[in-house]
């Protein structure tokens, strides 16, 4: 039975103790040479001090005090011969384990969720004015990078006025000379850019308009501000949660960030088809321009292959098979249809030139 | 006189593999095990030191420390909206007023957290500590500390640093003063001029050495902080004292950090122990007072009792 210290936990004063297992496995501290036990305790209810942690004696879980062996040899001698069903020095606690997997499991799901739902509702603190003066110079310089085509903005913006569109404020198109790059976008604040590449494709008015809906879609849903403080938030939201991490995790979450604002884009794009839809019906023109508007940008991008399904999720737009789908089924519920009126027209004849 | 050593018993090859594990489960857990690899690693450490033979034990747990995770988290997610709203609203109107208030908040804003900080961290390292089963303790008194820490931060700002030794001293001694270990009472008895006069001359010194007196200036403000810890019990006293040399502080500031390079930081926790045992192998209590003299106060003898744990203790690991 070897020897030990006792501290009681009232003070410092040692009292020497036996130490020894009873029949049901259980760690007995007695007084020294009496059969007078002082504690007994399951070896699940001591503590070592923890990981690494090299002494020659133990604590309790569940009351004060402690004990010492003359050297952390006889400790573990002691309890190397120790019954075999009180072998269990340490529990593994399960409760820390589900608290971490629930937490990682809730900023997950605040970070594809929460965040967006946050970011979006704080965008509105900014007025469009705001965000017209905000993106004013950028879109300023980018119309001093590019070479515009004067007359033909003037005509798209005749053909953008003919449209009823819901009224946010001023709109900037410009038409920009370019006959390589086929593309269109908008930017916060009102202002639309349009290639010439891309109005040598579009054969209708219908087309145009489904185009122009699209992107005063993205320009009535704030989507460029929205992107903006989302990139802004998912950022902060990594710098939080993450900040402390190694080099593997930053590069997992600027992965998973890309992916979140890929995902969100497409939320975006999806909006911007509907709004355009919805513009096309409000003004009764086919919405059939639409789905071969998207069948143009589809040839433009070289992919007429289903397989491209695989890289959707990593596209920043929604697979272009989707969209045509989605619009040809809003062309055949279109109830009424009627031809572009004549300044439509006119404008239309005018970019075509 | 009654003379009790500390000792480091700590392995690196033993902090080597904790601290692996405890990187590994941060990394998978996307950071969130930190606050259970920091009780790791005070449980290691202060385990690992023992005095007149005895360790130490740390009795914190991941549990606490994750929930002071969250309140600080939640403080530092409120600063930053407010940081958010003032950018979106003067971005348009007043770019340049926007960055001063901006830089003002923000700094503004950790500076005030500090002494949360400070305080938090202390509070919370030395009432789960315990020797010999007896767990220190700390009478908290956290509005005066804070108050006075702002008073002092405000002084050294206007003095440009001058008034920064008071601060650490006052610092010091409102820390200690409020920490007992049964019916030991703790004193920190140094002057902030006093250690005025060292950094002054250790400042001195280091430049007209070319750097070289630094160490021997680390080394006295270090010795500056121990020896003038002071226990009281009974009537009778001990001082802390440290016999930690110049050489010593050479071979944490600048052999360990080398050789960690060298070893593209596979050495660190053996650097990490090294420091650690350098640090506690000079240290010792020396004076009349008896240890097996100290009793628990009546507060402490219910097991756990740590004299009323505060909502805001938490260790960050920045102090």
């Amino acid at each position: 039975m070897p020897k030990a210290r006792y501290f009681d936990g009232t003070s410092l004063k040692p009292i020497s103790v036996d130490v020894f297992f009873d029949t049901q496995g259980q760690v007995c501290i007695a007084e020294e040479g009496s059969s007078n036990i002082l504690i007994k305790a399951w070896p699940a209810d001591i503590s070592f001090g923890g990981d690494g942690v090299s002494r020659k004696g133990f604590s309790f879980n569940n009351r004060k005090g402690q004990v010492e062996f003359l050297d952390d040899r006889s400790m573990r001698r002691f309890f190397d011969a120790a019954p075999q069903r009180s072998i269990r020095l340490g529990r593994t606690r399960l409760s820390p384990i589900i608290l971490i997997l629930g937490a990682v499991l809730a900023v997950g799901l605040g970070y594809f969720f929460l965040v967006p739902v946050i970011v979006d509702t704080s965008v509105k603190i900014v007025s469009r004015e705001q965000e017209r003066e905000l993106f004013k110079a950028p879109a300023a310089s980018l119309k001093d990078a590019w070479k515009v085509d004067s007359q033909k903005s003037k005509s798209a913006k005749q053909f953008f006025n003919a449209m009823k569109l819901p009224d946010i404020g001023p709109v900037d198109v410009y038409v920009i000379q370019d006959p390589g790059l086929v593309n269109a976008f908008a930017m916060p604040g009102g202002t639309m850019f349009i290639t010439t590449a891309m109005l040598d494709r579009i054969k209708t008015p219908e087309q145009l308009a489904a185009l122009i809906g699209h992107e005063y879609g993205h320009i009535y849903h704030r989507h460029g501000m929205k992107m903006i403080a989302r990139s802004l938030g998912l950022g902060l939201a990594f710098g939080l949660v993450f900040g402390d991490a190694s080099g593997l995790v930053a590069l997992f979450g600027s992965a998973a960030e890309d992916l979140a604002s890929k995902t969100y884009s497409r939320d975006f794009e999806r909006e911007a088809d509907d709004f355009a839809i919805q513009s096309l019906a409000d003004n009764k023109l086919s919405i059939t321009g639409m789905p071969e508007l998207f069948a143009i940008l589809k040839k433009e991008s070289g992919s007429d292959h289903n397989d491209m399904k695989m890289a959707s999720y990593f596209s920043t737009h929604p697979m272009i098979d989707e969209r045509i789908e989605a619009g040809k089924e809003a062309a055949k519920a279109q109830a009424i249809v009627t031809k572009p009126d004549q300044v439509m027209l006119k404008a239309f004849e005018e970019l075509k030139r | 006189m009654n003379i009790y050593r500390f000792e480091s018993v700590a392995k690196g090859g033993d902090w080597f593999l904790v601290s692996l594990k405890n990187i590994l489960l941060t990394i998978l857990t996307l950071s969130l095990y930190y606050p259970w690899a920091r009780v790791s690693k005070l449980k290691f450490f202060y385990g690992n030191t023992t005095l007149d033979g005895s360790n130490f034990e740390f009795h914190g747990s991941g549990a606490e420390l994750f929930k002071g995770y969250i309140k600080f988290l939640a403080g530092y997610l409120g600063l930053i909206l407010i940081l958010v709203l003032i950018t979106l609203s003067l971005a348009t109107t007043n770019p340049g007023l926007m960055v001063v208030v901006f830089y003002l908040v923000f700094y503004g804003g950790l500076l005030l957290f500090l002494p949360f900080a400070i305080y938090g961290s202390y509070a919370y390292r030395v009432t789960r500590t315990s020797w010999r089963g007896i767990r220190f303790q700390m009478v908290r008194d956290r509005s005066t500390f804070i108050k006075n820490c702002y008073r002092d931060l405000f002084l050294t700002v206007i003095t440009c640093g001058v008034y920064s030794p008071f601060f650490l001293v006052n610092m010091y001694k409102h820390l200690f003063g409020h920490t007992s270990f049964g019916n030991l009472k703790v004193q920190f008895k140094g002057r902030g001029d006093d250690l005025l006069f060292l950094y002054v001359k250790g400042i001195f010194l280091t430049i007209i050495t070319l750097g070289l007196y630094m160490f021997w200036y680390t080394r006295d403000v270090i010795r500056f902080q121990i020896n003038h810890m002071v226990f009281e019990l009974d009537g009778k006293t001990s001082k802390a004292h440290t016999d930690i040399a110049a050489g010593d502080i050479f071979m944490i500031s600048v052999v360990l950090p080398i050789i960690t390079i060298l070893t593209l930081g596979l050495a660190w926790p053996w650097a990490e122990v090294q420091i650690w045992s350098t640090m506690v192998n000079n240290l010792s209590i020396k004076g009349d007072i008896d240890i097996s003299d100290v009793i628990a106060t009546p507060d402490q003898q219910a097991f756990g009792s740590d004299a009323a744990a505060d909502a805001l203790d938490i260790d960050l690991g920045l102090v």
